[in-house]
């Protein structure tokens, strides 16, 4: 690249390039750190155990994913707080004579008329044991796929949809 | 001291990418059921209320159940909107009144209060058990009672008084079984539910209470 240079420009180059001198101490304290350095032994073992870590993160990913669409209504105890019972079976019952069929719809199972429904257990009696997790669960009963029901036996909720709705209040207990 | 701390910043950018994965695929997941049950139009600006909902930090899939209730019966695309709109404010609000960090659970429940009729000046109330191990099922028992018909203030009376006494979260699920059981004996809701609650406080923290849960 200096040979392309005008000569005249040389002998600055040559001096700005020339390596200005270093503290004695400083040297010596910069040497010292670098011996230390490079004699410590390599650290090769931490590669497999970063491997495993990475493995099980992305073993549990997959697991959260599969299960990713249970997780939101787990009440998550702020720092501090103590840890809830995670599930809690509660037994929803409808009266109902004259149905053919009954389906429980809610925020448990993305309010899909088709996928919980109630077993007659007698006549006219239907009824479903869920395993709910704590907190409010708004809920209505669905009879022969085109009736909507509030639960005679559960408190009315406000309704933001002009149906009949129902409201389940799942208390968090303490994990015992 | 270099390798290790290649290795801690290794480990630090797998975990943020994969969070960030399953922030996406959770995302994902929840925008394909919006887009499956609802009509574009609604989707798309349900949807883009949940982007929003996220940058507060606040919990998506309240807003998905809230918009598939809608779907499930027969709500137009601008009710359902309306809903979710409005369930985005309860859950600012709540997070507001009660203040600072709170758990997810503390805070849908706080929500719910607000939804059945409690305001905000009720929870701020309840502020001061923030660290109380009970306070989710306090915020249970407080739209509980509220749903049930017992006064909202009177109810955050109630409530206010348990976490005072330091009962604890099975003491709100028996006052719950209590009082439906006295309701559905005919009894005034209000005069069922104060006086189980005195009942409650007088026999302290380490009560027999039963743990049930729903009516």
């Amino acid at each position: 690249m200096s040979d392309d240079l005008d000569p005249r420009l040389e002998p600055w180059f040559r001096a700005l390039r020339r390596e200005p001198p270093a503290r004695a101490d400083a040297r010596m304290r910069l040497q010292t750190a670098l011996r230390a350095e490079y004699a410590r032994p390599a650290r090769l073992a931490l590669a497999p155990q970063a491997t495993l870590l990475a493995a099980a993160v992305l073993v549990a990913l997959a697991s959260a994913l599969w299960f990713g669409a249970e997780r939101w209504s787990r009440p998550e105890a702020a720092p501090g707080l103590a840890k809830y019972e995670e599930f809690t079976v509660t037994q929803f019952v409808l009266h109902a004579d004259d149905a053919r069929s009954v389906t429980i719809v809610g925020d448990f199972n993305d309010w899909d008329p088709d996928a919980t429904p109630l077993v007659q257990t007698e006549a006219g009696i239907w009824m479903v044991d869920l395993r709910l997790r704590p907190g409010t669960v708004r809920y209505s009963f669905l009879v022969d796929g085109k009736e909507w029901r509030a639960d005679p036996r559960g408190v009315p909720a406000p309704s933001d949809f002009g149906r009949p709705t129902s409201i389940a209040f799942i208390t968090p207990i303490e994990a015992s | 001291m270099r390798s290790r701390s290649r290795l801690r910043g290794t480990l630090r950018t797998i975990s943020a990418v994969l969070l960030v994965i399953l922030i996406t695929g959770e995302a994902e997941a929840q925008d394909l059921r919006l887009r499956e049950r609802l009509e574009p139009g609604t989707a798309a600006t349900v949807i883009a209320l949940m982007d929003s909902a996220r940058t507060l930090e606040l919990p998506t899939e309240p807003l998905v159940q809230k918009a598939l209730e809608g779907e499930s019966k027969g709500a137009t695309g601008d009710a359902i909107v309306r809903a979710v709109r409005s369930l985005i404010h309860d859950l600012v609000t709540a997070r507001k009144a009660l203040g600072g960090e709170i758990g997810e659970g503390e805070l849908l429940a706080a929500a719910t209060v607000l939804h059945v009729g409690g305001t905000p000046g009720q929870l701020e109330r309840l502020r001061l058990h923030r660290s109380h191990a009970a306070l989710s099922a306090g915020l249970t028992g407080l739209a509980y009672l509220i749903s049930r018909g017992v006064p909202a203030e009177q109810s955050t009376d109630l409530i206010v008084a348990m976490l005072n006494a330091r009962l604890p979260g099975r003491a709100f699920a028996t006052l719950q079984e209590l009082v439906e059981t006295d309701v559905r004996a005919g009894a005034p809701v209000t005069t069922a539910a104060t006086a189980h609650v005195n009942a409650l406080i007088r026999m302290g923290p380490s009560d027999r209470t039963s743990g049930g849960r729903r009516p």
